[in-house]
Protein backbone atom coordinates (compact mmCIF):
# COMPACT_ATOMS: atom_id res chain seq x y z
CA UNK A 1 0.00 0.00 0.00
CA UNK A 2 1.32 3.29 -1.02
CA UNK A 3 1.30 5.96 1.48
CA UNK A 4 -0.43 9.42 0.49
CA UNK A 5 3.10 10.91 1.65
CA UNK A 6 5.52 9.39 0.52
CA UNK A 7 7.48 11.03 -1.97
CA UNK A 8 9.24 9.20 -4.73
CA UNK A 9 11.90 9.98 -7.45
CA UNK A 10 13.94 8.53 -10.45
CA UNK A 11 16.61 6.34 -9.39
CA UNK A 12 20.19 7.45 -10.02
CA UNK A 13 20.78 5.48 -12.99
CA UNK A 14 17.46 6.17 -14.81
CA UNK A 15 17.40 8.72 -17.78
CA UNK A 16 14.47 9.49 -19.56
CA UNK A 17 12.61 12.32 -21.91
CA UNK A 18 9.07 12.25 -22.53
CA UNK A 19 9.19 12.28 -26.35
CA UNK A 20 5.58 13.69 -27.35
CA UNK A 21 2.52 11.64 -25.22
CA UNK A 22 5.31 9.07 -24.05
CA UNK A 23 7.87 8.75 -22.16
CA UNK A 24 11.33 6.76 -23.19
CA UNK A 25 13.04 5.11 -19.61
CA UNK A 26 16.52 4.19 -19.63
CA UNK A 27 17.59 1.69 -16.61
CA UNK A 28 21.57 2.25 -16.88
CA UNK A 29 22.91 -0.90 -14.54
CA UNK A 30 20.65 -3.13 -16.81
CA UNK A 31 20.72 -1.41 -20.26
CA UNK A 32 17.00 -1.83 -20.02
CA UNK A 33 14.91 0.48 -22.25
CA UNK A 34 11.06 0.83 -21.10
CA UNK A 35 8.59 2.62 -23.02
CA UNK A 36 5.40 4.19 -21.16
CA UNK A 37 1.90 5.27 -22.44
CA UNK A 38 0.98 8.97 -22.15
CA UNK A 39 -0.51 8.48 -18.66
CA UNK A 40 2.52 6.50 -17.10
CA UNK A 41 4.56 9.74 -19.12
CA UNK A 42 2.39 12.17 -17.14
CA UNK A 43 3.00 10.42 -13.64
CA UNK A 44 6.75 9.97 -14.18
CA UNK A 45 7.38 13.71 -15.09
CA UNK A 46 5.10 14.44 -11.29
CA UNK A 47 7.36 12.22 -9.58
CA UNK A 48 10.36 14.93 -9.06
CA UNK A 49 11.15 14.43 -5.40
CA UNK A 50 9.27 17.27 -4.16
CA UNK A 51 5.58 16.30 -5.11
CA UNK A 52 4.00 13.72 -2.61
CA UNK A 53 1.77 10.80 -3.95
CA UNK A 54 -1.30 12.94 -2.68
CA UNK A 55 0.06 16.23 -5.04
CA UNK A 56 0.80 13.86 -8.08
CA UNK A 57 -2.12 12.78 -7.55
CA UNK A 58 -4.24 15.98 -7.20
CA UNK A 59 -1.80 17.15 -10.55
CA UNK A 60 -3.32 13.80 -12.27
CA UNK A 61 -7.39 14.77 -11.56
CA UNK A 62 -6.42 18.07 -13.22
CA UNK A 63 -5.16 16.84 -16.28
CA UNK A 64 -7.40 13.56 -16.60
CA UNK A 65 -11.52 13.17 -16.59
CA UNK A 66 -11.59 10.16 -14.00
CA UNK A 67 -13.11 10.06 -10.87
CA UNK A 68 -10.59 10.56 -7.73
CA UNK A 69 -11.33 6.58 -6.27
CA UNK A 70 -10.41 4.75 -9.55
CA UNK A 71 -7.37 7.14 -10.00
CA UNK A 72 -6.12 6.94 -6.59
CA UNK A 73 -6.01 3.21 -7.11
CA UNK A 74 -4.87 3.24 -10.53
CA UNK A 75 -2.13 5.28 -9.00
CA UNK A 76 -1.21 3.02 -6.29
CA UNK A 77 -0.54 0.01 -8.59
CA UNK A 78 1.80 1.91 -10.75
CA UNK A 79 3.49 3.23 -8.86
CA UNK A 80 4.11 -0.05 -7.09
CA UNK A 81 5.29 -1.47 -10.88
CA UNK A 82 7.40 1.19 -11.33
CA UNK A 83 9.08 0.60 -7.79
CA UNK A 84 9.40 -3.06 -8.69
CA UNK A 85 10.91 -2.46 -11.96
CA UNK A 86 13.77 -0.58 -10.58
CA UNK A 87 12.69 2.91 -12.17
CA UNK A 88 11.41 4.92 -8.90
CA UNK A 89 12.55 5.18 -5.29
CA UNK A 90 11.56 6.66 -2.07
CA UNK A 91 13.19 10.21 -1.65
CA UNK B 1 4.22 1.42 -26.62
CA UNK B 2 7.42 -0.33 -27.30
CA UNK B 3 10.89 1.50 -27.72
CA UNK B 4 10.62 0.28 -31.33
CA UNK B 5 7.64 2.47 -31.73
CA UNK B 6 9.50 5.27 -29.93
CA UNK B 7 12.27 5.17 -32.41
CA UNK B 8 10.03 4.81 -36.05
CA UNK B 9 8.36 8.03 -34.38
CA UNK B 10 11.74 10.23 -34.42
CA UNK B 11 12.70 9.32 -37.57
CA UNK B 12 9.35 9.83 -38.65
CA UNK B 13 8.37 13.01 -37.42
CA UNK B 14 11.90 14.73 -37.57
CA UNK B 15 12.41 14.19 -33.25
CA UNK B 16 15.92 14.73 -32.04
CA UNK B 17 16.85 11.91 -29.86
CA UNK B 18 20.58 11.83 -30.27
CA UNK B 19 23.31 14.00 -30.86
CA UNK B 20 27.13 12.92 -30.87
CA UNK B 21 29.22 15.42 -29.95
CA UNK B 22 33.03 15.76 -31.29
CA UNK B 23 34.94 17.74 -28.61
CA UNK B 24 38.04 18.03 -29.76
CA UNK B 25 40.08 16.73 -32.83
CA UNK B 26 43.24 16.45 -30.38
CA UNK B 27 44.20 12.89 -29.25
CA UNK B 28 47.05 11.55 -27.23
CA UNK B 29 47.34 8.38 -30.02
CA UNK B 30 47.93 9.02 -34.06
CA UNK B 31 45.77 6.57 -36.16
CA UNK B 32 46.55 6.14 -39.13
CA UNK B 33 43.00 5.72 -40.67
CA UNK B 34 42.06 8.24 -38.60
CA UNK B 35 39.01 10.18 -40.37
CA UNK B 36 39.19 13.60 -38.41
CA UNK B 37 39.83 16.75 -40.66
CA UNK B 38 42.79 17.83 -37.96
CA UNK B 39 43.24 21.33 -40.54
CA UNK B 40 39.25 21.91 -39.87
CA UNK B 41 39.25 25.78 -38.09
CA UNK B 42 36.81 27.84 -36.24
CA UNK B 43 35.87 28.77 -32.80
CA UNK B 44 35.86 26.23 -30.33
CA UNK B 45 32.67 25.38 -28.22
CA UNK B 46 33.39 26.92 -24.63
CA UNK B 47 31.80 25.91 -21.60
CA UNK B 48 28.67 28.26 -21.71
CA UNK B 49 28.19 27.05 -24.94
CA UNK B 50 28.15 23.37 -24.53
CA UNK B 51 25.79 24.47 -21.15
CA UNK B 52 23.03 26.02 -23.78
CA UNK B 53 23.38 23.08 -26.33
CA UNK B 54 22.86 20.51 -24.03
CA UNK B 55 19.65 22.24 -22.29
CA UNK B 56 18.51 22.93 -25.91
CA UNK B 57 18.77 18.96 -26.53
CA UNK B 58 17.27 18.24 -23.59
CA UNK B 59 14.08 19.96 -23.79
CA UNK B 60 13.61 18.69 -27.57
CA UNK B 61 13.58 15.33 -25.57
CA UNK B 62 16.72 14.18 -27.03
CA UNK B 63 17.60 11.46 -24.85
CA UNK B 64 21.43 9.92 -26.13
CA UNK B 65 24.04 12.08 -25.97
CA UNK B 66 27.81 10.91 -27.59
CA UNK B 67 31.09 12.57 -26.50
CA UNK B 68 33.77 11.75 -29.19
CA UNK B 69 36.48 13.47 -30.58
CA UNK B 70 39.87 13.00 -31.13
CA UNK B 71 40.21 11.95 -27.49
CA UNK B 72 37.24 13.56 -25.62
CA UNK B 73 38.84 12.84 -22.38
CA UNK B 74 41.79 15.17 -23.46
CA UNK B 75 39.55 18.07 -23.49
CA UNK B 76 40.78 20.17 -20.59
CA UNK B 77 36.90 20.58 -19.63
CA UNK B 78 35.94 16.81 -20.33
CA UNK B 79 34.87 16.40 -16.90
CA UNK B 80 32.86 19.59 -16.52
CA UNK B 81 30.88 19.34 -19.88
CA UNK B 82 30.03 15.63 -19.72
CA UNK B 83 28.91 16.71 -16.03
CA UNK B 84 26.75 19.37 -17.62
CA UNK B 85 24.99 15.98 -19.71
CA UNK B 86 24.85 14.44 -16.66
CA UNK B 87 23.24 16.51 -14.95
CA UNK B 88 20.64 16.90 -17.51
CA UNK B 89 19.84 13.48 -17.61
CA UNK B 90 21.17 12.28 -21.07
CA UNK B 91 21.93 8.54 -21.62
CA UNK B 92 25.73 9.29 -21.73
CA UNK B 93 28.33 7.77 -24.40
CA UNK B 94 32.07 7.95 -24.05
CA UNK B 95 33.64 6.92 -27.10
CA UNK B 96 37.35 7.07 -26.50
CA UNK B 97 40.63 5.10 -27.37
CA UNK B 98 41.18 4.14 -23.68
CA UNK B 99 44.72 5.92 -23.41
CA UNK B 100 44.07 7.15 -20.13
CA UNK B 101 41.25 5.46 -18.76
CA UNK B 102 43.16 4.32 -15.82
CA UNK B 103 43.63 5.45 -12.09
CA UNK B 104 42.26 8.90 -11.02
CA UNK B 105 40.50 9.83 -14.61
CA UNK B 106 39.04 6.39 -14.45
CA UNK B 107 37.62 6.78 -11.23
CA UNK B 108 36.53 10.19 -11.82
CA UNK B 109 34.88 8.84 -14.61
CA UNK B 110 32.74 6.31 -12.94
CA UNK B 111 31.96 8.33 -9.76
CA UNK B 112 31.43 11.92 -11.46
CA UNK B 113 29.92 11.02 -15.05
CA UNK B 114 28.45 7.94 -14.67
CA UNK B 115 28.42 7.17 -18.50
CA UNK B 116 25.66 4.76 -20.16
CA UNK B 117 28.54 2.90 -21.42
CA UNK B 118 32.40 3.52 -22.95
CA UNK B 119 32.77 2.93 -26.10
CA UNK B 120 36.47 2.44 -26.81
CA UNK B 121 38.83 1.58 -29.54
CA UNK B 122 40.93 -1.91 -30.37
CA UNK B 123 42.90 -1.76 -33.21
CA UNK B 124 43.98 -5.44 -33.43
CA UNK B 125 44.93 -8.40 -30.88
CA UNK B 126 48.70 -8.26 -30.84
CA UNK B 127 51.22 -5.26 -29.57
CA UNK B 128 52.36 -5.32 -33.06
CA UNK B 129 49.07 -4.66 -34.82
CA UNK B 130 47.48 -2.54 -32.84
CA UNK B 131 50.88 -0.06 -32.24
CA UNK B 132 51.23 0.08 -35.88
CA UNK B 133 47.71 1.72 -36.53
CA UNK B 134 47.73 3.85 -33.18
CA UNK B 135 51.23 4.89 -34.11
CA UNK B 136 52.22 4.60 -30.25
CA UNK B 137 54.51 1.81 -28.99
CA UNK B 138 53.21 0.73 -25.91
CA UNK B 139 49.49 1.35 -26.37
CA UNK B 140 48.49 -1.68 -26.55
CA UNK B 141 49.81 -3.22 -23.69
CA UNK B 142 48.00 0.13 -21.24
CA UNK B 143 45.17 -0.86 -23.36
CA UNK B 144 45.02 -3.96 -22.12
CA UNK B 145 46.18 -2.75 -18.56
CA UNK B 146 43.36 -0.32 -18.56
CA UNK B 147 40.79 -3.20 -19.76
CA UNK B 148 41.51 -5.20 -16.37
CA UNK B 149 40.73 -1.55 -14.27
CA UNK B 150 37.86 -0.80 -16.10
CA UNK B 151 36.57 -3.86 -15.28
CA UNK B 152 37.86 -3.72 -11.99
CA UNK B 153 36.18 -0.62 -11.14
CA UNK B 154 32.84 -1.69 -12.43
CA UNK B 155 32.58 0.99 -15.91
CA UNK B 156 30.09 -0.42 -18.49
CA UNK B 157 32.10 -0.99 -21.64
CA UNK B 158 32.05 -2.08 -25.06
CA UNK B 159 34.73 -2.42 -27.52
CA UNK B 160 35.04 -0.89 -31.12
CA UNK B 161 37.05 -1.90 -34.17
CA UNK B 162 37.57 -1.10 -37.52
CA UNK B 163 38.28 -3.64 -39.88
CA UNK B 164 41.63 -2.78 -41.62
CA UNK B 165 44.04 -4.94 -43.74
CA UNK B 166 46.10 -4.97 -41.33
CA UNK B 167 43.92 -6.19 -38.34
CA UNK B 168 41.47 -8.60 -40.21
CA UNK B 169 43.53 -11.92 -40.03
CA UNK B 170 42.74 -11.29 -36.18
CA UNK B 171 39.63 -10.99 -35.94
CA UNK B 172 39.24 -13.99 -33.89
CA UNK B 173 41.95 -12.81 -31.44
CA UNK B 174 39.67 -9.37 -31.17
CA UNK B 175 36.31 -11.39 -30.02
CA UNK B 176 38.63 -13.52 -27.92
CA UNK B 177 40.01 -10.55 -26.06
CA UNK B 178 36.28 -8.52 -26.29
CA UNK B 179 34.82 -12.29 -23.98
CA UNK B 180 38.24 -12.11 -21.92
CA UNK B 181 37.03 -8.58 -20.37
CA UNK B 182 33.40 -9.46 -20.97
CA UNK B 183 32.74 -6.58 -23.33
CA UNK B 184 30.81 -7.05 -26.51
CA UNK B 185 32.68 -6.29 -29.54
CA UNK B 186 31.11 -4.18 -32.64
CA UNK B 187 33.24 -4.43 -35.54
CA UNK B 188 32.94 -1.57 -38.54
CA UNK B 189 33.36 -3.48 -41.64
CA UNK B 190 34.42 0.07 -43.79
CA UNK B 191 37.59 2.56 -43.32
CA UNK B 192 36.02 5.86 -44.04
CA UNK B 193 37.53 9.18 -46.31
CA UNK B 194 38.93 11.86 -43.63
CA UNK B 195 36.42 14.48 -43.38
CA UNK B 196 38.30 16.45 -45.36
CA UNK B 197 37.81 14.72 -48.45
CA UNK B 198 41.05 12.92 -48.24
CA UNK B 199 40.62 9.23 -49.68
CA UNK B 200 43.91 7.84 -48.57
CA UNK B 201 42.91 5.94 -45.02
CA UNK B 202 41.35 3.60 -47.68
CA UNK B 203 44.51 2.55 -48.31
CA UNK B 204 43.77 0.51 -45.16
CA UNK B 205 40.77 -0.86 -46.39
CA UNK B 206 40.03 -4.94 -45.52
CA UNK B 207 40.64 -7.04 -48.28
CA UNK B 208 37.53 -8.74 -49.53
CA UNK B 209 39.23 -11.95 -47.81
CA UNK B 210 39.03 -10.25 -45.08
CA UNK B 211 35.56 -8.75 -45.29
CA UNK B 212 34.47 -12.32 -45.71
CA UNK B 213 36.22 -13.64 -43.37
CA UNK B 214 34.45 -10.85 -40.54
CA UNK B 215 31.37 -12.04 -42.08
CA UNK B 216 31.81 -15.61 -42.21
CA UNK B 217 32.71 -15.87 -38.60
CA UNK B 218 28.79 -16.09 -37.67
CA UNK B 219 29.13 -12.71 -35.57
CA UNK B 220 27.00 -10.63 -38.21
CA UNK B 221 25.39 -8.94 -35.36
CA UNK B 222 28.58 -7.64 -34.65
CA UNK B 223 29.54 -5.79 -37.66
CA UNK B 224 27.89 -2.33 -37.54
CA UNK B 225 28.94 1.02 -39.28
CA UNK B 226 29.02 4.05 -37.04
CA UNK B 227 26.71 5.71 -37.36
CA UNK B 228 23.97 2.46 -37.01
CA UNK B 229 24.85 1.93 -33.54
CA UNK B 230 22.18 4.66 -31.99
CA UNK B 231 18.83 3.16 -32.78
CA UNK B 232 17.40 -0.20 -33.56
CA UNK B 233 16.45 -1.05 -37.19
CA UNK B 234 13.12 0.37 -37.45
CA UNK B 235 10.49 0.66 -39.79
CA UNK B 236 10.55 3.61 -41.38
CA UNK B 237 10.42 5.04 -45.04
CA UNK B 238 13.56 6.48 -44.23
CA UNK B 239 17.05 4.81 -44.72
CA UNK B 240 18.41 6.26 -41.78
CA UNK B 241 18.01 8.91 -38.45
CA UNK B 242 20.71 11.22 -39.75
CA UNK B 243 19.20 14.47 -39.51
CA UNK B 244 15.93 12.83 -38.48
CA UNK B 245 16.70 11.93 -35.31
CA UNK B 246 20.16 12.52 -34.86
CA UNK B 247 23.17 15.01 -35.42
CA UNK B 248 27.31 15.75 -34.93
CA UNK B 249 28.59 18.45 -33.65
CA UNK B 250 32.35 19.06 -34.27
CA UNK B 251 34.37 21.19 -31.64
CA UNK B 252 33.53 24.28 -33.57
CA UNK B 253 29.95 23.72 -33.62
CA UNK B 254 29.82 22.59 -36.77
CA UNK B 255 26.10 20.75 -37.38
CA UNK B 256 26.00 17.97 -39.73
CA UNK B 257 23.27 15.03 -40.21
CA UNK B 258 25.15 11.93 -38.55
CA UNK B 259 28.84 11.64 -38.18
CA UNK B 260 29.36 10.15 -41.02
CA UNK B 261 27.38 12.85 -43.24
CA UNK B 262 29.41 15.43 -43.14
CA UNK B 263 27.23 18.09 -45.13
CA UNK B 264 27.33 21.17 -42.44
CA UNK B 265 23.43 22.54 -41.72
CA UNK B 266 24.44 25.27 -39.31
CA UNK B 267 26.64 26.16 -36.53
CA UNK B 268 25.90 26.61 -33.26
CA UNK B 269 27.94 29.96 -32.86
CA UNK B 270 25.02 31.40 -35.03
CA UNK B 271 22.21 29.67 -34.49
CA UNK B 272 20.89 27.89 -31.86
CA UNK B 273 20.11 24.04 -31.88
CA UNK B 274 16.18 24.56 -31.65
CA UNK B 275 17.01 26.91 -34.73
CA UNK B 276 18.62 24.64 -36.45
CA UNK B 277 16.75 21.81 -36.32
CA UNK B 278 13.17 23.86 -37.45
CA UNK B 279 12.67 24.80 -40.86
CA UNK B 280 16.07 24.26 -41.98
CA UNK B 281 16.08 23.94 -45.98
CA UNK B 282 19.07 22.12 -45.78
CA UNK B 283 18.03 19.33 -42.92
CA UNK B 284 14.71 19.44 -45.02
CA UNK B 285 17.09 17.94 -48.35
CA UNK B 286 19.10 15.17 -45.73
CA UNK B 287 15.73 14.36 -44.90
CA UNK B 288 14.54 14.02 -48.46
CA UNK B 289 17.42 11.88 -49.35
CA UNK B 290 16.95 9.79 -47.03
CA UNK B 291 13.98 8.58 -48.10
CA UNK B 292 15.29 8.18 -51.79
CA UNK B 293 17.85 6.16 -50.51
CA UNK B 294 15.49 3.70 -49.05
CA UNK B 295 13.63 3.39 -52.18
CA UNK B 296 16.37 3.17 -54.10
CA UNK B 297 17.98 0.48 -51.88
CA UNK B 298 14.37 -1.64 -52.17
CA UNK B 299 14.75 -1.92 -55.77
CA UNK B 300 17.93 -3.75 -55.29
CA UNK B 301 21.56 -2.56 -53.78
CA UNK B 302 24.03 -3.42 -50.95
CA UNK B 303 22.35 -4.82 -48.04
CA UNK B 304 24.72 -1.82 -46.10
CA UNK B 305 24.67 1.04 -47.17
CA UNK B 306 25.85 4.66 -45.79
CA UNK B 307 24.61 7.50 -47.61
CA UNK B 308 26.79 9.78 -45.45
CA UNK B 309 30.31 7.65 -46.73
CA UNK B 310 28.62 7.21 -50.39
CA UNK B 311 28.29 11.23 -50.58
CA UNK B 312 31.94 11.34 -49.12
CA UNK B 313 33.36 9.22 -51.65
CA UNK B 314 31.06 10.03 -54.67
CA UNK B 315 29.56 12.94 -53.85
CA UNK B 316 25.66 11.74 -53.95
CA UNK B 317 24.25 10.14 -51.27
CA UNK B 318 22.20 7.99 -53.50
CA UNK B 319 22.82 4.03 -53.88
CA UNK B 320 23.92 3.42 -57.40
CA UNK B 321 26.81 4.97 -58.32
CA UNK B 322 30.20 3.06 -58.06
CA UNK B 323 30.99 2.97 -54.26
CA UNK B 324 34.34 1.56 -52.81
CA UNK B 325 34.92 -1.66 -53.78
CA UNK B 326 34.84 -2.90 -49.82
CA UNK B 327 31.03 -1.38 -49.93
CA UNK B 328 30.63 -3.14 -53.69
CA UNK B 329 31.41 -6.57 -51.81
CA UNK B 330 29.04 -6.18 -49.07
Amino acid sequence: MTNDAAIFKPRPDVRFRVVGDEAVIVRQEDAEVIALNDVGASVLSLLDARRSVREVLEALLEQYDVDRESLSSDLARFLSELRDAGVVEEA
Amino acid sequence: MSYQKTAVRTWNENILFSALVELTYRCNLDCVFCYNDLGLQGRPMTLDDYQRFFGDLASLSCLHLTLSGGEPLVHPQFFEIAAKGRDLGFVLRIKSNGHSLRGRTLRRLKEEIDPFVVEVSLHGASAGTHDRQTRVAGSFERLLANFEEMSAEGLRFKINSTLTRWNESEIEGMFALAERFGAPLTVDPDVTPRDDGDLSPLDLSATPEGLRRLFSYGRTDDVVRQGDAELPTVDSKKHCGAGSSGIAVDPFGNVYPCVQWRRPVGNLHQRSIRDIWSGNAKLEEVRRLSEEVKRNLARGGPGMFCPGTAEGLTGSPIPGLPLHPSSMSL
